[in-house]
């Protein structure tokens, strides 16, 4: 993801304006080209913020007037950040535009900043700087990607954004926005595939952990942005959240395979606790749990603990009647029968 | 002038192994077990009002983790820095809505989800609940402040975000924290409801009295509409919603819509949009419409909570107690924990005109050195403390400010230091005989 979005970001470096506009507003002017190309990095962990950031903070430091290292860093900031970063971000460029009033760099830049999280907003501030300033380029950019995105998608406004900015600046790359969405992290699943193959214990849980960081980074990247909707927010939520049950079983299973009883019981007491939370909160993912526990109660020979979770289950059915779920039930308590 | 000054501290000595002596043989009988007795809503509160304190309920018993991610820890805003996760975590004993439970929470919560907190020395597994506050600023200005014990650096849903602790046992090899414990809440909507008039009426009686015994007090009052302020160790908080929204902030790291900002807040540290509790504009089905309690914020509904939950009820005293009860009285600490209080008009028309039995005037006094706590509170000085409310004390756990005693006797004794209101009646208490001080102690935990 980190090399596609520097791919982007570099063929922005590699073209030539059109006549009559200034050349820093389509391109990086000549003399940073290469400051650029060794500011932005390509790390391993995407979520190291500090990593990705600060070569363009000192980029943009070292030519305040350059306009593309400005957006560079902002698009850094995007990438990288979490609420905190964005929220300063904004408030950084609100305080640039009010200490050069009328400079339309900055205004532009504020209004950029909002790009994301408020876009709606930034469509009206750059629209309303084009209309005094209608030869910006990089205004009909940031508009031209706005309108391609799936989330404000508008095809007719989009081609005239894309046909105004290939007048002033010929050859230039556009930009996507959002930049692509991690995939939702595969670690907790293989995690759970190498137990199965007796994978060595410690380094599965440390892959199981690791999945579920990368997978709580990844909601980073969709929460606080108005790409996304309520409703894939939430979804995105409830998946991640059942991730942790996953990540959970893996922590016991691993901690029995390496002798640890007790770390294993505290772990699943733990577990049962966030059970009865769920249920309190009516969650849907209740009635998973419920089985889940039972089967690690199943696996450690804790017969009593596995059926007093057939109990908890049974207690659901009978408020949420389910036939489905009945069945599955009675093969539970059949399979424990047989143990 | 040697000789005399010789018979004093033989004196004083004198007195220190009589009464010694004499206290030795009373014992606090603990914390009364069996039935809780607390925790359900105020008696005669409407339907309405029922069910939105059955909800409201729920909402003080969430968990909250950073982003709402973590399963079974549905609440959203923990941190950057917090000393708890939930309201009835620490508001826990005997039930919910009440003070420190028997095994502190604070323990396995500096490790939870992955946090790599070090428990604090003052943090213990049988010891109370505390949240920590510093004296001074490092360049010797009043601070006063809270200070979180935990962060979430660490967590799995803080990727990220790599806030220290603050250096706790430096602080405190500096003398310079101290700790609180938290209040129950159980009745507060009748304190809520009392009128400033009752409670200056109320500290006025028995003027001559109390002054004769050096109890003189006063209260803590707002800035803002010059009106008494109730809630909190020293009296600071105005209102239970003000109190809540506290709370929420600085216990759990929640900002909220009375306290908008978010604490220690450091850009890498911050994951959700302030405030990260607001009032709901779709409810949890993703309607628009909804109950009050659905649609209102968790500050509301805590609010709520407390508003609505009815007071400790006593157990029926043994002869024993009913002497402490009259000794309570005749000995002069009745006039600060006063027995009775009565409601004004309240929104609920069952706690209008309500008589209730708080044992506190709800003024700040002068504690003495012993208890003072260096911290300024609105108009509390470093050691005026609120007069703790005794209703449901025979069930509490942990006394004082800071939780320093599980012992009724201690905290009686600690009461009385250089500078106290309380030194007169706490002398007097001493001089009771040893059965005598027993039915007081007997009386006390039977509240």
């Amino acid at each position: 993801m980190v090399s596609k979005i520097g791919f982007v970001l570099l063929a922005t470096l590699a073209t030539s304006p059109a006549h009559g506009v200034s050349p820093a507003t389509c391109e990086a002017s000549p003399e940073i080209r290469t400051e650029i190309a060794g500011a932005i990095v390509v790390a391993p962990d995407p979520s190291e913020f500090e990593k990705h950031v600060a070569p363009l903070r000192t980029l943009r430091q070292r030519h305040p007037q350059d306009v593309i290292a400005h957006e560079l860093y902002q698009d850094a900031v995007q990438n990288h950040g979490i609420e905190g970063h964005l929220r300063q971000l904004t408030e950084e460029y609100q305080v640039l535009s009010m200490q050069h009033p009328d400079e339309l760099m900055y205004d532009y830049l504020y209004a950029r900043s909002l790009i994301g999280r408020n876009t709606r907003e930034a469509i009206r501030q750059i629209n309303q700087l084009l209309a005094q300033h209608p030869e910006f380029a990089p205004a009909h950019r940031s508009l031209e990607a706005i309108y391609d995105s799936a989330a404000f998608r508008d095809v007719e406004k989009e081609k005239a954004e894309q046909v105004r900015f290939r007048q002033l600046c010929p050859g230039s790359a556009l930009q996507h926005l959002p930049a692509p969405l991690p995939d939702p992290s595969p670690l907790v699943d293989q995690a759970e595939a190498q137990l199965a193959g007796h994978g060595e214990p410690e380094r599965i849980l440390a892959m199981a952990q690791q999945g579920i960081r990368d997978d709580e980074w990844r909601l980073q990247r969709i929460r606080p942005f108005d790409w996304y909707t309520v409703e894939f927010k939430r979804q995105s939520q409830v998946e991640l959240q059942e991730k942790y049950w996953k990540m959970w079983s893996v922590e016991v299973r691993c901690d029995r395979l390496e002798g640890r009883q007790d770390k294993a019981a505290e772990v699943l007491s733990a577990m049962d606790q966030r059970a009865d939370l769920l249920a309190r909160h009516s969650d849907p993912l209740y009635w998973n749990v419920r089985t889940t526990l039972a089967r690690l109660y199943e696996e450690g020979k804790q017969k009593d603990l596995a059926a007093k979770e057939f109990d908890s289950m049974e207690q659901f059915l009978s408020q949420h009647p389910d036939p489905q779920r009945r069945n599955q039930l009675q093969e539970l308590r059949v399979h424990m029968a047989s143990q | 002038m040697k000789q005399r000054h010789l018979l004093a501290v033989v004196g004083l000595a004198l007195t220190v192994v009589v009464s010694a002596g004499s206290l030795e043989a009373q014992r606090d009988p603990g914390p009364r077990g069996g039935d809780p007795g607390v925790g359900g809503f105020f008696p005669g509160l409407s339907p309405d009002e029922q069910s939105f304190f059955n909800a409201a309920i729920q909402d003080f018993m969430e968990v909250d983790s950073v982003s709402g991610s973590v399963s079974g820890e549905p609440g959203t805003g923990l941190g950057p820095t917090f000393n708890g996760n939930s309201c009835a975590q620490c508001h826990a004993h005997p039930s919910v809505g009440g003070s420190s439970p028997a095994t502190n929470p604070q323990v396995a919560l500096a490790n939870l989800d992955g946090a790599r907190n070090t428990v604090p020395s003052f943090i213990t597994t049988d010891g109370p609940v505390r949240e920590a506050r510093f004296i001074r600023n490092s360049n010797g200005t009043l601070d006063g402040g809270v200070h979180g014990l935990y962060t979430i650096a660490g967590r799995t849903d803080a990727e990220g975000c790599s806030l220290s602790q603050p250096t706790f046992a430096q602080q405190l090899a500096a003398g310079n924290v101290i700790f609180r414990i938290p209040t129950p809440v159980f009745g507060l909507g009748l304190v809520e409801a009392t009128p400033d008039s009752t409670l200056l009426t109320n500290l006025a009686a028995d003027r001559r009295v109390k002054s004769q015994l050096g109890i003189n007090g006063t209260f803590n009052m707002s800035g803002n509409d010059g009106t008494i302020t109730r809630f909190g160790w020293k009296a600071q908080n105005k209102s239970l919603m003000v109190f809540a929204g506290e709370a929420y902030n600085v216990e759990q790291g929640v900002s909220n819509e009375a306290f908008i900002n978010e604490r220690s807040a450091v850009a890498g540290c911050i994951y959700n949009g302030s405030p990260e509790d607001a009032t709901r504009m779709l409810s949890s089905a993703g309607s628009s419409m909804g109950t009050e309690a659905e649609m209102s914020s968790d500050l509301v509904n805590f609010a709520a909570f407390m508003r609505l939950t009815a007071p400790p009820t006593p157990v029926s005293m043994s002869a024993s107690a009913r002497n402490g009860a009259n000794l309570f009285t005749s000995v002069g600490c009745a006039l600060c924990h006063t027995s009775t209080l009565t409601t004004g008009m309240a929104k609920s028309a069952a706690m209008s005109n309500a008589t209730y039995h708080p044992y506190s005037d709800f003024a700040i006094h002068h504690m003495g050195s012993r208890l003072s706590d260096g911290i300024n509170q609105g108009a509390a000085g470093p050691d005026q403390f609120r007069t703790a409310p005794l209703w449901g004390l025979g069930q509490r756990l942990f006394f004082l400010h800071d939780g320093r005693t599980a012992d009724l006797v201690q905290a009686i004794q600690a009461h009385s230091s250089n500078g106290s209101e309380a030194n007169n009646v706490t002398r007097r208490f001493n001089s009771l005989s040893r059965s005598q001080m027993q039915d007081v102690l007997n009386f006390l935990r039977s509240l």
